[in-house]
C-alpha cells in the first residue's frame, strides 16, 4: 500500500500515468470502430509504418550528422505521421478484391514497413538501446511535454469524432445507404482512417506497438461483448482501456514488473473474465 | 404514365477494365413499381448501384429528375441531373441484403431507422425530438414497434427487413430499392413484406425499384420488369415482358405463362 502512495508521489509517474491512460482512452474509442471494421491488423501496420518513419529520419539525422546525443531530428514525428497517415488513406480506400484480398495488403504493408525499419536501424550509426526506445516507445519515459502533446492528440481527435460521429457510424455499417443518401461514405471513411492514423502515430512513439495494440483490440473486444447499443461500448471500451492502464502501471510498478505487459495481461484478464461471466450467465 | 424519375441512356456498366453490362436504356416513372429479374452474377446488383448513384457508368448517362417537391436552392425542381455526380439529388431508401450488414455491430431498431434521419440532419447536426418522432412513426408503419429496442443482430429475418424498410422511409425517400428482400424467407415471411411495400405505395404513392432473381415474386405486383440474362437486357411492362416467347427467348428453356385465378404464374 505505502508503495502504491509513494507512486502518486513522484512527478514522473504521474505523467505516465496521465499519458498511457490518455493513449488508452483514444486507443480504445478507436478500436472499437477498428473491430467492427474487422481492421485489428491495420492497426499494427500503422504502427510499423510509423515506426518505419521514424527509423528512416534517424538514419538521415545520423547520415547528415544532425543527431544530437540522444535527440531525433526534428522532422523525424513530421516524416512518421505523413508516412502513417498515407498508409492510413491507402488501407481506408475499399476497392474490389480481385488479384488479392484487402487483408493480404494490410500483411504485405505490415511486413514490409516492419523489415525495412530493421534494416534501416541496422544501417544506422548509434546505440541501439536507444534506437529502440525511440522507435517503439515505452510509456515509462512520457515527460509532461510528452502529456501536453498527447492532451492536444485528444482534443482534436475528440472533436472530429464529436462532430462526425454520426458520419463514421454510418460510413462504416452501411456506406451503400449512406452513400445513396448523399453522405459520400468514401470520404468518412478516408477521414476515419486519418484519425486512426494520427491516433496511432503520436500515441506509438508515446507509449510503444504493444501497448498501443493492446488498447486498439482488447477493451474493444470486451465491450462489445457487453454493449447494447453503439454509444454504450464505445463509453464500455473507454472505461476498460482506462482501468487497464492505471491498474496495470499500478500492478507494475508494485511489483516491479514490464509496465506494458503488465497492461496487457491485466487487459486479457479483464476480457477472459467477462466472457467467462458472460458464459456461466448465459448457462 | 407519369414524368421519368430516372433515366438510363444507353448506359455501359463495369469494374475496372470488365465491362458487366451494356445497351441499358430505360426509365422508371414516379410511383411506379419497377422490378429487376435476374440470377445472381447477372449484374443486377450492379445495376442497383449505378442507380443509387455508388456505381459510375462506363458510358452512357444516369440521369435524376428532380421530383415536384423535392426541389431546394441548389436543386430545383424538375432539374435534371447525372445521378453519380449529385448523389442525394433524388432521395433513395435502400434497403440492402440484409446479409451484407455486419452483425457486429451493436446497434438496436431504433438506431437503425434513426440513420435514415442522417442525411435530412447533414454534419454537426444531432437527431432531435423530431427526428425520435418520425423514427418511432415510421417503425410503427412497418409494424416493428416492438423490435426499438431490439438488438438487430438477434432479429429474424423479416424483422430485419421490416427495420430496414423503417429506415429507408425515415430518410422521407422518394424511392424504395429493395435487394432480394424476400430472400431466404419462408412463405409467410415473403407474403408479408410483399404485402407491406403494396400498403407502403397506396398509402403514399412511393416509387418502388425491387431487385430479385424469382420472376414469380413480382408477375403479379410489378408494372414494369428489367430481365437480365447472360448479359442480355430485356425491359417492359409486364403484360409485355411476360409471354412464353419473350421467356423462352432470354432465357433459352420453354417457358410457358398461364393465368390462375387471375394471377400470372410462369411454369418451366
Amino acid at each position: 500500500m505505502s508503495k502504491l502512495l509513494e507512486m502518486f508521489q513522484q512527478d514522473f509517474m504521474l505523467n505516465v500515468i496521465a499519458g498511457t491512460t490518455i493513449v488508452a482512452a483514444l486507443c480504445s474509442y478507436l478500436g472499437v470502430f477498428i473491430v467492427l471494421r474487422r481492421a485489428v491488423f491495420v492497426g499494427a501496420a500503422l504502427a510499423q509504418v510509423s515506426s518505419l518513419g521514424v527509423a528512416v529520419a534517424l538514419w538521415f539525422g545520423g547520415a547528415m550528422g544532425m543527431m544530437s546525443g540522444h535527440g531525433l531530428p526534428w522532422w523525424a514525428q513530421p516524416l512518421a505521421l505523413a508516412l502513417t497517415l498515407g498508409a492510413s488513406v491507402a488501407l481506408a480506400v475499399q476497392y474490389r478484391e480481385r488479384a488479392l484480398p484487402r487483408e493480404t495488403m494490410v500483411g504485405v504493408v505490415y511486413a514490409a514497413a516492419a523489415g525495412l525499419a530493421i534494416l534501416v536501424v541496422a544501417t544506422t550509426a548509434g546505440a541501439e538501446s536507444q534506437v529502440m526506445n525511440l522507435l517503439f516507445g515505452n510509456v515509462l519515459t512520457i515527460s509532461g511535454s510528452g502529456v501536453a502533446g498527447l492532451s492536444a492528440l485528444a482534443v482534436i481527435v475528440g472533436a472530429v469524432h464529436g462532430l462526425f460521429f454520426k458520419e463514421f457510424l454510418f460510413a462504416s455499417f452501411d456506406p451503400d445507404m449512406a452513400t445513396a443518401l448523399g453522405i459520400r461514405a468514401r470520404w468518412w471513411n478516408v477521414l476515419l482512417f486519418l484519425t486512426i492514423g494520427l491516433t496511432i502515430s503520436f500515441a506509438i512513439r508515446a507509449a510503444g506497438a504493444l501497448v498501443v495494440f493492446n488498447f486498439l483490440v482488447l477493451p474493444a473486444a470486451t465491450s462489445l461483448l457487453l454493449g447494447r447499443r453503439m454509444r454504450a461500448t464505445l463509453a464500455l471500451a473507454v472505461a476498460f482501456g482506462v482501468l487497464a492502464s492505471i491498474a496495470g502501471i499500478a500492478i507494475s510498478y508494485v511489483w516491479d514488473l514490464p509496465t506494458g505487459p503488465t497492461i496487457v495481461a491485466f487487459s486479457t484478464g479483464v476480457l477472459l473474465l467477462t466472457a467467462g461471466v458472460q458464459w456461466i450467465c448465459r448457462r | 404514365m407519369s414524368t421519368a424519375l430516372i433515366e438510363f441512356q444507353d448506359v455501359a456498366l463495369g469494374y475496372g477494365r470488365k465491362v458487366v453490362l451494356r445497351g441499358l436504356n430505360f426509365a422508371i416513372a414516379e410511383g411506379e413499381f419497377f422490378g429487376i429479374v435476374g440470377a445472381n452474377g447477372s449484374g443486377k446488383t450492379t445495376v442497383l448501384r449505378a442507380l443509387l448513384g455508388i456505381l459510375k457508368p462506363r458510358s452512357g448517362r444516369i440521369l435524376g429528375h428532380v421530383p415536384a417537391g423535392a426541389g431546394n436552392a441548389l436543386l430545383p425542381e424538375g432539374a435534371r441531373v447525372e445521378m453519380g455526380d449529385t448523389p442525394g439529388a433524388i432521395r433513395f431508401g435502400y434497403v440492402p441484403q440484409r446479409g451484407f450488414l455486419d452483425e457486429l455491430y451493436p446497434p438496436n431498431g431504433h438506431d437503425i431507422v434513426m440513420m435514415g434521419r442522417y442525411a435530412e440532419l447533414g454534419p454537426l447536426q444531432w437527431p432531435g425530438a423530431r427526428d425520435r418522432q418520425v423514427a418511432g412513426q415510421c417503425l410503427e408503419h412497418v409494424g416493428g414497434a416492438a423490435l426499438a429496442d431490439k438488438q438487430f443482430r438477434s432479429m429474424s429475418g423479416g424483422q430485419k427487413q421490416r427495420i430496414l424498410i423503417a429506415r429507408a422511409l425515415a430518410s422521407e425517400a422518394r424511392v424504395l430499392v429493395l435487394d432480394e428482400p424476400t430472400d431466404g424467407m419462408d412463405l409467410e415471411g415473403q407474403k408479408s413484406i410483399l404485402d407491406l411495400i403494396q400498403q407502403l405505395r397506396e398509402e403514399s404513392g412511393i416509387t418502388v425499384v425491387y431487385v430479385t432473381h424469382r420472376l414469380n415474386e413480382l408477375s403479379n405486383v410489378a408494372q414494369r420488369l428489367l430481365l437480365l440474362h447472360d448479359g442480355q437486357v430485356r425491359v417492359g411492362s409486364v403484360a409485355a415482358m411476360l409471354t412464353g416467347d419473350v421467356l423462352c427467348e432470354v432465357y433459352g428453356v420453354p417457358v410457358r405463362v398461364e393465368q390462375i385465378d387471375g394471377k400470372r404464374v410462369i411454369l418451366t
